[in-house]
């Protein structure tokens, strides 16, 4: 009972804190002419701003007992907490008394001065120390790049930029949750309510135990709604605490896995907070396509859709387009500026049809699979600045063909399964485009005795 | 269309026969005082609720049109290779040489106290490997003897050895997996993915299931059914022997523009009465008879494995005019090619217990291993070689593991060599799409019993599945009886390490 009164104490705070205010403002206005207006509410509101100065006060100290925070900023707050109550019953009796005169404001005025410093000292119990002059992008909070890992201190440099940036905020010298403090060695020796952190030699250390429990576990640490520790924080903790935790040796002294290795590594370049990937990828901006392209497309069977929910960009697949005639290319030439993926797969395509293929200029990804074309009409599509997949599977392309496309500036993957391209013609193909992937395919799976018999 | 009015007429009039005053005032007491309380309440706007718009809206009239992600996919299509039964993972990707030094002690009681098993009683015997390892590829994982083709492309895959699951008898545990939940009601995997993507071929379904083995699976047509979302997203389950669709030739006499003209006549109908009733089930059924008149000049080529080449044959080693695994695996590259979205393969018969030869681990298994490792190897190759793999998520797994222990049912141990139904640890696999190549994630404790590091659930592939198709699992949604459902329910967690 008396812990749940406690807890009530960041909830009551706040009536005070806007009662006062309102009952000072009313009290400095009515100096003037149209405040006078507030004179008959003033009493009471500086009688319930009282009260509930007194309950917080009374709830607070019912707090502060369970000692998870740093005793001076408790006492601290606690007096200045006591003395803002005692103040303001002073400001009630004087103005229950029609005492509106200069030592009234005065008064009110050390009231004001209270209320600022005991919410001031309350919030850096709550936030810490330094939460109103922090901004995210902090230097003090964010982990510097080391230029040589293997060298660092690993508690000095490693491990306690870490604690500092993800656990101090509840474990330092302001908030002591659990009687632990993490900010310094003394304290991570000392340990906590539940005894030591990193533990005796073996022994599971409490501190690995608990960032090692699934998030959604009560004591899983930090918890849920705070910061988390990313993958490779946890591995670096785990490590310095099972290599029992040295708070001198350098990094190279202590036995290190490669997930470890790697770990360190990365803290040559970036920090060891990992950004959470993108939902959707950043593409490049492109106008909208006219919308009379994209439905003559579809209404001739092609499969139009954006690249991704909102953009401009297109997929097009001439699927179920039966009838390729001219106004297919046409309308397709419509969309030049917004197709990243275009399949023309199993149809007849046209010489003159290269010339629309040849515009697309943001295409990245073609499939002419199985298609009929003519393997010449192939040197069109050379020009493709951002090409860099294409299938030309089962097609009629030649190593002409090919060598009129080399110049391709992007092209990373390129299919040629079941073409004129075999295994005595592959080696070419491939002298052609050295920084791309020549799939020729025709891979042989043997069979095997065991593959048509059975085992009794 | 003077025909169509004269069926439609008809078709009100017997409506109307059946409908009388009497009727009227008995059916629809309760039913007149709900529609006029709600539409006060919506005349009101109460609460000012906007109504929600689903996250994913879709066509009423065009219900399988193709639709953009949220993002970028990677996958185009999936093809879900499942092993019903639950094939053994220590007898396949989970190498524990520590169990076989064990084999033939009693289980550690730390590991069956408190458990329950669906046929382990007493204290059960451990049992080592029944199959040699070695590490296999560049990647060098570890790899069994029962895999002798998939060894050579093990370099394209990643394998997740700690997945878990909360089932342990066949039909919850597949319906887990695939529905995201253990009991009956929900839409499946494709029928998510048809729901949010469509499909890119207007011709062909959108979600075809084929199955091989001798059996459905435990779980039957509901692991391929769509729950609450409208039927059309249903998986079309095609036989896999004869002809892919039954009565899919037009009888004689009738030619292909009578039957044109008798499926307007009867979608006419249906549409005349779904402005009556309203009732989204009547548009599944015109949008469906609409495709089966497509599938009839389609499906044949497509569905038809004997045009494919000789080459291609012996790659796969089909068995043309039987139902077998291989035939499905060669069907499926074929669906995949022409633009299918989902392609669900079960093939059943892995549910090794060792009560018999043919659910032992050494003969049973055995075949079963012989009967999928080169198909499966082979349509790993074919779509490699197409420029497919890229843009084809192949996942392959069963619904649960087996137990390091053998069976002793009934306490006595089991005549041939076999293992029980696990589920704190088993093992899939999943290539192509973006998915990491020659990798394994997860590891279990040294007799492979518990699931130590890479933990994963049923969820947690479902999401990641989402993930390469471009869907955010947590958005893809259905508003069904006032709130909105997805596939992960409320879990799953994209399995990032997989991901290339």
């Amino acid at each position: 009972m008396m812990e749940f009164v406690g807890r009530l104490h960041p909830l009551i705070v706040h009536l005070p804190i806007g009662i006062l205010l309102l009952g000072l403002v009313m009290l400095w206005w009515s100096r003037f002419s149209s405040g006078k207006r507030f004179l008959p509410v003033l009493e009471p509101v500086l009688f319930f701003g009282t009260i509930a100065a007194v309950i917080s006060v009374i709830t607070g100290l019912v707090m502060a007992n369970n000692g998870d925070y740093d005793v001076d900023s408790v006492n601290r707050h606690r007096n200045t907490g006591i003395a803002l109550a005692v103040l303001s019953l002073l400001l009630w009796i004087l103005v229950r008394r029609g005492r509106l005169g200069l030592p009234t404001i005065y008064l009110s005025l050390s009231v004001f001065l209270g209320l600022i410093s005991t919410g001031h000292y309350g919030a850096t119990l709550t936030h810490g120390e330094d939460f109103l002059f922090r901004s995210d992008g902090d230097q003090s909070r964010m982990i510097k790049p080391l230029p040589d890992p293997q060298q660092a201190l690993v508690y000095a440099e490693i491990i306690d930029p870490i604690l500092q940036q993800k656990c101090v905020s509840c474990h330092g010298n302001s908030k002591q949750k659990g009687k632990l403090r993490l900010d310094s060695e003394d304290w991570i020796r000392k340990g906590g309510k539940n005894g030591p952190v990193v533990g005796e030699p073996g022994q599971e250390a409490e501190m690995l135990l608990r960032i090692l429990l699934p998030p959604d576990d009560e004591e899983h640490m930090p918890p849920k709604e705070k910061g988390q520790l990313s993958k490779q924080q946890v591995a670096l903790i785990s490590w310095w605490i099972r290599t029992g935790a040295d708070f001198k040796a350098r990094a190279n002294a202590l036995l290190q896995s490669d997930t470890i290795r790697a770990a360190l590594a990365a803290l040559k370049t970036a920090t060891t907070d990992e950004q959470p990937p993108a939902a959707s990828a950043a593409l490049p901006e492109v106008e909208a396509a006219p919308a009379a392209s994209v439905e003559a497309l579809k209404k001739a069977g092609a499969a139009v859709i954006p690249l991704q929910e909102g953009s401009n960009w297109l997929s097009v697949n001439l699927i179920n387009v039966t009838d390729t005639t001219e106004t297919v290319w046409r309308s397709l030439l419509g969309l030049k500026e917004q197709v990243w993926q275009l399949k023309a797969e199993d149809i007849d395509i046209p010489s003159a049809s290269f010339n629309v293929i040849a515009q697309l200029k943001g295409l990245r990804q073609l499939s002419l699979a199985d298609a009929r074309i003519e393997a010449a009409d192939l040197k069109a599509l050379s020009a493709l600045p951002e090409l860099h997949s294409l299938n030309l599977k089962g097609t009629s392309v030649d190593l002409d063909a090919l060598r009129s496309i080399s110049s391709l500036p992007k092209l990373e993957n390129l299919y040629l399964f079941n073409t004129a391209i075999d295994s005595t013609r592959i080696g070419a193909a491939r002298a052609l485009f050295p920084k791309a992937k020549v799939e020729a395919g025709r891979y042989f799976v043997p069979t095997l005795v065991s593959d048509t018999s059975l085992v009794k | 269309m003077k025909r169509n009015e004269k069926i439609y007429r008809e078709a009100e009039q017997r409506t109307l026969e059946l409908v009388t005053r009497r009727h009227f005032l008995r059916e629809c007491r309760t039913g007149l005082g709900a529609m006029a309380l709600g539409s006060f309440l919506q005349g009101c706007n109460w609460l000012g609720s906007k109504k929600p718009t689903p996250a994913t809206t879709f066509n009423v009239n065009d219900p399988l049109g193709p639709r953009a992600p949220h993002f970028m996919a990677k996958a185009r299509s999936v093809i879900y290779l499942h092993m019903a039964g639950a094939p053994s993972q220590l007898e396949l990707f989970d190498y524990k040489p520590a169990l076989q030094k064990m084999d033939g002690q009693d289980c550690p009681q730390s590991f069956i106290e408190g458990k329950k098993f669906a046929f382990i009683r007493g204290v059960p015997k451990l049992l080592g490997p029944q199959a040699k390892f070695a590490q296999y590829g560049e990647s060098g994982l570890w790899l069994s003897e029962h895999l002798p083709h998939f060894q050579n492309v093990v370099d394209e895959v990643s394998i997740l050895k700690a997945v878990t699951t909360d089932q342990f008898n066949h039909a919850p545990a597949q319906l887990l997996m695939h529905t995201g939940s253990a009991r009956l009601g929900r839409p499946s995997m494709g029928s998510w993915v048809t729901y949010g993507l469509g499909s890119e071929n207007a011709n062909l379904p959108g979600f075809v299931v084929l199955t091989s083995g001798g059996s459905n699976p435990d779980a039957g047509k509901s692991v391929w059914g769509s729950g609450f979302l409208p039927s059309v997203y249903q998986g079309i389950q095609c036989r896999s022997a004869g002809d892919p669709v039954l009565f899919i030739n037009d009888p004689k006499g009738m030619d292909r523009d009578l039957r044109r003209a008798s499926i307007d006549a009867i979608n006419e109908v249906n549409r005349n009465s779904h402005k009556t009733f309203g009732d989204p089930e009547t548009l599944s059924r015109i949008s469906q008879y609409e495709m089966a008149f497509k599938m009839q000049v389609t499906a044949p080529e497509v569905m038809n494995i004997n045009d494919e080449p000789e080459y291609i044959h012996q790659m796969y080693g089909t068995r043309p005019g039987e139902t077998a695994f291989a035939n499905n695996a060669l069907l499926a590259r074929k669906l995949v090619e022409k633009g299918v979205r989902f392609v669900q393969l079960f093939d059943w018969g892995w549910d090794t217990h060792g009560t018999g030869p043919e659910g032992s681990l050494d003969i049973g298994f055995i075949n079963k291993c012989r009967e999928v490792d080169k198909a499966m190897t082979a349509l790993l190759l074919d779509l490699k070689q197409r420029g497919l793999l890229e843009e084809t998520l192949v996942v392959w797994g069963g619904e649960f593991g087996r137990t390091p222990m053998q069976e002793n049912r009934e306490g006595k141990q089991n005549s041939f060599k076999g293992r029980d139904h696990h589920t704190d640890a088993f093992a899939i696999w999943m290539a192509g799409a973006g998915i990491r190549k020659g990798f394994s994630y997860g590891e279990t404790d040294e007799i492979g019993y518990n699931a130590i590091s890479g933990k994963v659930t049923p969820y947690d592939i479902q999401a990641t599945i989402l993930q390469q198709l471009g869907f955010d699992h947590e958005k893809l949604t259905y508003e069904f009886q006032g709130r909105n459902f997805r596939l992960t329910d409320v879990h799953g967690k994209v399995i990032q390490d997989i991901l290339a």
